[in-house]
């Protein structure tokens, strides 16, 4: 099994194939990721997705459209949970910058935003509710961990994790992809996605208030639940991401009731394994 | 009946043998019958094997058709079992290749 981690895309990348001189298909994989994050990343002013929030309208390339495409049809299915206009409340959070350049404890209040804007979409021309910018971190890292497993796919059985966000293709001599989810508990994917979502890893403090990530769209402010954490199992990493973040954001009741595959972390300190885990 | 009757009679027979005989003079029955032009008879002959031929092709288009329709279903089925089938997850006792965390 060949191994290669870096970090992209503010998190750890880690590419796993079965396969021998793998080193070439490695950089083709750094690569493509470098090119997404150019394309995706609210970071870097001269991303697309950058000029998109600035200008409010563009004509887009394939895979910004795709991307947006993906979430909008997320936000549909999920009735709104899952959102890609979240990101004024997350500027709002102060999240307004990379993680690692987050003040962990700042005396300013946090202020909400307004979610639930309007995105049309015709072909690759993507135009926003003026007052509304996207947010495609999360769906990204997905879209990305889909687009470097197919591309790594080419020589063998892969596994490709982007953060919490993993796809697989192909099963290896092992009979599964082993995926840890804590310390105690691990589990084999053979196809699909796997993705985790929770207010563990990214928070911070605002005027003495613990705030995350995870922005709940109804209230324009990270989302108050009872979990810390969930790792959902999906089709594929897109769809495990917008699956973790909707239970994440309903609550373990909600989680519990829809008996998706997944593992929910309560702040209580329990773990809850649902959907026949 | 009279002489007069009878001798009408003799003329409008008379008459009507002479137009007889003239129709059947004009239609050249002692002629040989015209050969058929060579060209005719070969484009007939290739109008025949066309026929012939297109039967023949027809045949071959509808058996590779069947043939890619039921590929074609059977591919389909083939995509949906697979689609049905994703994802697939459980509980395992090896140790993990990597390790999900909080993106």
């Amino acid at each position: 099994m060949e191994q290669r981690t870096f970090s992209a895309m503010g998190t750890t990348i880690e590419l796993l194939v079965e396969a021998e001189d793998v080193e070439q298909k490695f950089d083709e994989a750094a690569a493509e990721l470098e090119r997404l994050e150019q394309v995706m990343s609210r970071f870097r002013p001269t991303s697309e997705l950058s000029r998109l929030n600035r200008d409010g309208a563009i004509t887009a390339s394939q895979d910004l459209a795709e991307v947006v495409e993906l979430a909008l049809a997320a936000r549909e299915r999920t009735n709104g949970a899952f959102d890609p206009t979240v990101h004024d409340a997350l500027v709002g959070a102060g999240y307004d910058r990379t993680f690692a350049e987050v003040a962990p404890d700042n005396p300013a209040a946090a202020e909400p935003g307004r979610c639930g804007g309007g995105v049309s979409l015709d072909g690759r021309r993507i135009t926003l509710e003026p007052g509304y910018r996207l947010d495609l971190g999360g769906i990204g890292k997905g879209f990305a961990a889909e687009r470097v497993a197919q591309l790594l796919s080419l020589t063998g059985p892969c596994l490709v994790s982007a953060g919490g966000d993993v796809a697989v293709r192909g099963v290896p001599a092992a009979g599964t992809w082993s995926i840890g989810v804590d310390d105690t508990l691990t589990l084999g994917l053979d196809r699909g996605g796997l993705a985790t979502s929770g207010r563990d890893t990214r928070r911070w403090r605002r005027d003495g208030a613990e705030l995350h990530h995870l922005i709940d769209p109804t209230t324009g402010r990270p989302a108050v639940t009872d979990l810390v954490r969930v790792t959902a199992i999906g089709e594929d990493a897109v769809d495990a991401e917008v699956l973790a973040k909707t239970l994440f954001l309903r609550g373990s009741s909600a989680a519990v009731a829809a008996d998706a595959p997944a593992v929910l972390v309560l702040d209580d300190g329990r773990t809850i394994r649902t959907g026949g885990l | 009946m009279t002489k007069e009757v009878a001798r009408l009679y003799a003329i409008v027979t008379g008459i009507v043998a002479f137009f007889l005989a003239w129709a059947g003079v004009a239609a050249h029955p002692w002629a040989p019958q015209p050969k058929q032009d060579p060209q005719v008879a070969a484009l007939a002959a290739r109008q025949q094997q066309i026929q012939v031929e297109s039967l023949r092709v027809k045949r071959i288009v509808d058996a590779r058709w069947t043939n890619y329709r039921r590929n074609l279903a059977a591919h389909n089925t083939a995509a949906a079992q697979t689609v049905s089938a994703a994802p697939a997850v459980r509980v395992v006792n090896l140790p993990p290749l990597v390790v999900t965390r909080t993106s």
